[in-house]
C-alpha cells in the first residue's frame, strides 16, 4: 500500500470517527442525522420538489411520468403447459402481426404488436431522436406515432408506417396533413396529464420547430384542454366521421385512462372509431406537474382489463382495436396488457431509454441521458443516429423474442392468442376484478374459495347500493 | 362487375397467386428462423446482429402470409358473392 493510500485511508477514518460521535452526541434537532428520517418521510423525490416548487413558485415538469408503479403487474403470473396441452413446438413460428381497425378501409398492419408511442417533435424530443424512433419501428415493421406536433417531412419520409395525432394544438388538423398518415389517433388526453393544458413558451421554440407547427415568431405553442371547435358529443361523432370518410384510414381515440373509462368508451364507439388507446396514470410524458403525473386517473393494468371486457360486452371485440400504454417497460408488462384483452402497445420512456442505450456514458455524470434526445436537450447533438436505431431495434426483438417464449411455454402459436384463462394472480381482489383464477387453489375450486369469504353484496360500492335502490 | 367479362378469371388467378406468395413468405420465414438457430450458436456479436435482423425478416414474413391468407379468404368471399347473383 502507498503513502498517499495508507494517508487517505487515515483521513477517511479520521472523519468517520468524528462524523459517528458528532451523530450519536449531538441533540437530534441539530443533528444532521434528522435529514434521513425526515427524507424518509417526506421521501426524497417529495423533499426535491417542494425544493423546487418554493424555489420557482411554479408547477415543476416532471419529465418521464410518476415514480409511482400502481399498477401490480408483478402478481400476474404466465401459466406454462408441459401435457394437458402440449408446449409449441420450436418450429413453429409464433404469429406476431396485428392488424389494427380491422374494420377500416385501408387497416394498419403491423408485425410487431409493439408500436411507438407518440412523443412530439419540439414539444418533447428532438428532430434526430424523432428519425432515429422512425426508421427502428420501420426496420422492426412496425409504426411511430407523431404526438402532438405537426407533420415532419424527415419523419414521414423514415416511417414506414406512421400513426399521426389529430390533436388540441390543432397542428396536424389539416387534410395536407392527416391524409398523409397511416392512421389517426385523435388525442384527448394522456396518462401523465389528463386532459389539461400544455404550452410551450415561444423563447423554447426553434426555427424548424415554428415551420413544423406553423407557429409564428414569438408565439407560444399552446395544447387546450380541448379539440378545437368539438365541444359536444355530437361535434366528436361529426369529426370521427369526416375523418374517416376522407382518409379510410383508421381513426381511433386516445384518452387518459379514468374511472370515467366506459362512459367515454360509448361515445368513441358511437362515433365509430376503429382503434382506442388508453394511457394508463403511469404513463410518460416530457414534462408534467407531479399532482397530474401522480394523483390523477386510472393505472394501466385496470384501465386495459376493463376496457377489454367493455368492447367484449358491447360486441365490439374484434372491430375495434384496444392500444394499451402507460409504464409498460417489461415484455412481460406489454405480454400482460395484450393477455388482459390489447391488440397491440405502445411504448415510450422504454423505447427512449432503449434508443440511447450505452452512449448514456456520453452524458453521466454531470447531465442526464435524455439531454441526448429531448428537444431542449444540451447534447442532441452528440446522439449517435446508427448507433441509436441499431439499439432500439435490437430493444423491439428482444421484446418481441420473449414474448414469443411465453407464448411457446403456453402452447400459444400467436401472441394475440393469449388470453385472461392464460395468466394466474396471487391477489384475490386481482382474481376477482380481472376474471383470472387465483394461485391459491386448483381452478375447480375458485367459486367454493370465494364463496367462504364473500356473501353477495358484502363489497357494494356506493354506486352499487344506489343502482340497487 | 357484371361489365368486366374476366373478373371471375382474374379472381381465381389472383387466389392462385396469393397461395403461392404466402406459400414462399411461409417457407422463407421458416428459414430465416432456422438462420437465426444457426448464426447465434457462435457467440459472435457481428453473426448475432445478422441473426437479429434474420429473426426480424422471419416476422415480417409470416406479416406477409398472413396478409396473403386474408386476402384469399376476401377473394373467395366476393366469388361467392358473385355466384350467388
Amino acid at each position: 500500500m502507498g503513502i498517499l493510500s495508507r494517508l487517505l485511508r487515515g483521513a477517511a477514518g479520521e472523519v468517520a470517527d468524528d462524523a459517528v460521535r458528532t451523530m450519536v452526541r449531538d441533540q437530534y434537532t441539530e443533528n444532521l442525522f434528522e435529514m434521513i428520517p425526515a427524507a424518509k418521510k417526506v421521501n426524497p423525490i417529495n423533499l426535491a420538489e417542494i425544493a423546487m416548487r418554493a424555489a420557482q413558485g411554479t408547477p415543476v415538469p416532471r419529465p418521464l411520468g410518476s415514480h409511482l408503479r400502481l399498477s401490480p403487474w408483478e402478481k400476474l403470473l404466465f401459466n406454462p403447459v408441459h401435457l394437458f396441452r402440449f408446449p409449441t413446438p420450436e418450429d413453429v413460428g409464433i404469429t406476431t402481426s396485428v392488424r389494427i381497425g380491422p374494420r377500416a378501409k385501408k387497416p394498419l398492419n403491423v408485425s410487431i404488436p409493439l408500436l411507438i408511442a407518440g412523443m412530439s417533435y419540439g414539444g418533447a424530443i428532438s428532430k434526430n431522436a424523432k428519425i432515429v424512433l422512425a426508421r427502428a419501428a420501420t426496420m422492426a415493421g412496425t409504426a411511430t406515432n407523431t404526438g402532438e406536433a405537426g407533420l415532419m417531412e424527415e419523419e414521414r419520409e423514415a416511417a414506414g408506417l406512421l400513426i399521426g395525432q389529430y390533436n388540441r394544438g390543432g397542428w396536424l388538423n389539416d387534410p395536407a396533413q392527416y391524409t398523409r398518415l397511416d392512421a389517426i389517433e385523435i388525442q384527448l388526453g394522456q396518462g401523465a396529464q389528463g386532459s389539461t393544458p400544455q404550452r410551450t413558451t415561444a423563447k423554447n421554440i426553434g426555427e424548424e420547430y415554428r415551420e413544423v407547427f406553423g407557429l409564428a415568431e414569438g408565439q407560444d405553442a399552446v395544447i387546450h384542454s380541448r379539440l378545437p371547435d368539438i365541444n359536444t358529443r355530437e361535434d366528436f361523432i361529426r369529426l370521427v366521421g369526416r375523418l374517416k370518410a376522407e382518409t379510410g384510414v383508421p381513426v381511433g381515440l386516445k384518452i387518459a385512462a379514468t374511472h370515467h373509462l366506459e362512459k367515454e368508451m360509448q361515445v368513441a364507439l358511437d362515433a365509430g372509431c376503429d382503434f382506442i388507446t388508453v394511457d394508463g396514470a403511469e404513463g410518460g410524458t416530457h414534462g408534467g406537474a407531479p399532482t397530474l403525473e401522480d394523483d390523477v386517473g386510472l393505472p394501466t393494468l385496470f384501465a386495459v382489463s376493463r376496457a377489454a371486457q367493455f368492447l367484449l360486452k358491447k360486441g365490439a371485440g374484434r372491430d375495434v382495436s384496444l392500444i394499451a400504454t402507460g409504464g409498460l417497460v417489461t415484455p412481460g408488462q406489454m405480454l400482460k396488457a395484450m393477455a388482459l384483452g390489447a391488440n397491440a402497445v405502445y411504448i415510450g420512456t422504454a423505447a427512449v431509454m432503449a434508443m440511447i442505450g450505452d452512449q448514456m456514458a456520453k452524458t453521466l455524470p454531470f447531465e442526464p441521458p435524455t439531454d441526448l434526445a429531448v428537444y431542449t436537450g444540451k447534447m442532441t447533438d452528440r446522439l449517435d443516429l446508427d448507433k441509436s436505431v441499431q439499439n432500439l431495434f435490437y430493444f423491439l426483438n428482444a421484446c418481441v423474442r420473449e414474448m414469443e417464449l411465453v407464448a411457446i411455454t403456453a402452447g400459444k402459436v400467436a401472441l394475440g392468442d393469449l388470453n385472461r384463462d392464460d395468466l394466474v394472480t396471487l391477489d384475490p381482489f386481482l382474481a376477482r376484478a380481472l376474471k383470472i383464477d387465483f394461485g391459491y387453489v386448483a381452478p375447480e375450486s375458485q367459486t367454493a374459495y370465494f364463496s367462504e369469504f364473500l356473501a353477495p353484496g358484502t363489497f357494494q360500492t356506493n354506486n352499487e347500493e344506489a343502482a340497487v335502490h | 362487375m357484371q361489365h368486366l367479362p374476366n373478373l371471375s378469371e382474374t379472381l381465381t388467378a389472383f387466389h392462385s397467386d396469393l397461395n403461392r406468395i404466402q406459400t414462399m413468405a411461409g417457407t422463407l420465414s421458416q428459414l430465416d428462423r432456422q438462420h437465426y438457430n444457426d448464426l447465434t450458436k457462435y457467440d459472435d456479436e457481428r453473426l448475432t446482429g445478422i441473426a437479429v435482423a434474420e429473426q426480424n425478416s422471419s416476422r415480417q414474413l409470416g406479416e406477409i402470409k398472413q396478409l396473403c391468407l386474408a386476402m384469399a379468404q376476401k377473394i373467395e368471399e366476393i366469388q361467392q358473392s358473385m355466384g350467388q347473383k
